[in-house]
């Protein structure tokens, strides 16, 4: 017979009267003793969950800094160095944190309707942010530029600007900001705050103050998404159409088709 | 029978006169709050008692947490100050509006953030910080001596922001440790 609560899980032992208790109870519900053991551990494993998120969001800092603000960062080399190093970090502590992370690959209540929709919002969104954000450029700042004139050069121009801006950023930034940190945050705070930080972190690391105007927005609803579906993989939808149809607009302006 | 969980049969469960979490009958504790629910109501005040006391402790937590909410109001007004001094001192530059968006914008996120910090103060300090940290290691970039412009007022700015989180950190933790909303 069942007696506890409604916690189903009945596995640890009270550290005062060593009665089974359910594994989320903060206090036995025999005795009334705080089970300190429980609270000890989870601080240290916060504690450790904040030393790897800042030298994880230090990681992408740095490279974006030198890629941005730097002469090392010009050139198609050097962006194919940075997105690889992002990817191949992200890649490191995803695998380190698979074990959390899994569950977000998993692709159960897949809908074809939500995805059309979703594909579809994040197209319109990306057709009023483009122009939204040309129309800030020129008018503050007075400059204008389109992300095709650096793969102009290259055999497949138009395929290499759809990988590297719509299809890497996509699958990478999600994992990154939407997988890694946002599941690191979930586990030190609550999950409204957690997506906060996550999309702040996320839009701050564009390097761009004025595009915090649309990205911090964008950055709060994949965030959201994410957690209401339980899924990276919408996320990673509506990310490539939110990027890809930017790369197309770009094409159109440019007379490509 | 030896599946029978009680807190499905109606009339089983309750809810605990301190934290309103649902307990089960034969409970003796609360397993969120401690909350002694079979205990006499000497031992039930005396609890209550103890509760008040750690709402009184959360208090010297809010204290570093307006501080580290002042810190990003001075931030916004600093920011704003600079651009308004850029503006001004430069205003016939093609780059002076531009500057002063910029630094417009920068001054209203950190507004936003104090604003915001005695809500959510975890999240509204970090992102100061690192919005804040990261607006300096920009600069740096271009002129590295810049770091050391002004140190000790971005230590003192960047210890409050320290303190501020490391308390809103505590704070959580002791809510969630005594489930007080």
């Amino acid at each position: 017979m069942k007696l506890s609560g409604e916690n189903k899980s009945i596995d640890q032992h009270c550290v005062q009267c060593n009665q089974l208790i359910s594994q989320e109870a903060r206090y036995c519900n025999y005795c009334g003793t705080f089970q300190i053991a429980h609270s000890v551990a989870e601080t240290e494993e916060n504690n450790k969950i904040v030393g790897i998120l800042t030298i994880f969001f230090g990681i992408f800092l740095l490279v974006c800094l030198i890629s941005n603000f730097t002469g090392f960062g010009r050139g198609l080399i050097a962006l194919f160095v940075s997105d690889g190093v992002l990817s191949i970090v992200t890649i490191g502590y995803a695998a380190y944190f698979w074990k959390d992370l899994k569950k977000l690959f998993r692709w159960t209540h897949f809908s074809i309707i939500k995805f059309i929709a979703y594909a579809a919002a994040a197209s319109v969104a990306a057709v009023l942010v483009n122009y939204l954000a040309r129309w800030l450029n020129k008018t503050i700042f007075d400059s204008e530029s389109y992300y095709y004139y650096a793969f102009s050069h290259l055999k497949y121009a138009r395929l290499v600007t759809i990988l590297v801006v719509a299809l890497q950023p996509a699958i990478f930034e999600e994992l990154a900001f939407r997988g890694v940190l946002q599941e690191g945050l979930n586990k030190i705070t609550d999950k409204n705050q957690a997506i906060f930080v996550s999309a702040f972190l996320f839009a701050l690391l564009h390097m761009s103050i004025i595009s915090f105007l649309w990205l911090l927005p964008f950055a709060l609803l994949l965030g959201y998404i994410r957690n209401r579906e339980k899924t990276i993989w919408y996320g990673v939808v509506i990310h490539f159409f939110f990027n890809g149809t930017a790369c197309f607009l770009e094409f159109f302006e440019l007379n490509l088709f | 029978m030896s599946d029978l969980d009680l807190s499905s049969v109606p009339g089983t469960a309750e809810e605990c006169k301190c934290c309103f979490e649902k307990t089960n009958l034969v409970d003796q504790f609360c397993q969120k709050c401690g909350f002694p629910l079979k205990g006499t109501n000497a031992e039930q005040q005396i609890f209550m008692y103890r509760r008040s006391f750690k709402k009184l402790e959360l208090n010297g937590y809010d204290k570093k947490i307006k501080s580290a909410g002042t810190t990003l109001y001075v931030l916004a007004g600093i920011f704003m100050l600079y651009g308004l001094v850029y503006f001004f001192a430069d205003s016939k530059s093609n780059t002076a509006s531009a500057m002063l968006i910029t630094y417009g914008l920068v001054a209203i996120i950190f507004l936003l953030l104090g604003a915001w910090s005695g809500k959510k103060p975890v999240a509204s300090i970090i992102s100061g910080m690192v919005l804040y940290i990261s607006l300096q290691l920009i600069s740096a970039v271009s002129d590295p001596t810049s770091l050391f412009k002004g140190i000790i007022l971005k230590i003192i700015i960047i210890s409050y922001l320290v303190k501020g989180l490391l308390s809103g950190l505590e704070a959580e933790k002791i809510k969630k440790q005594h489930n007080i909303e």
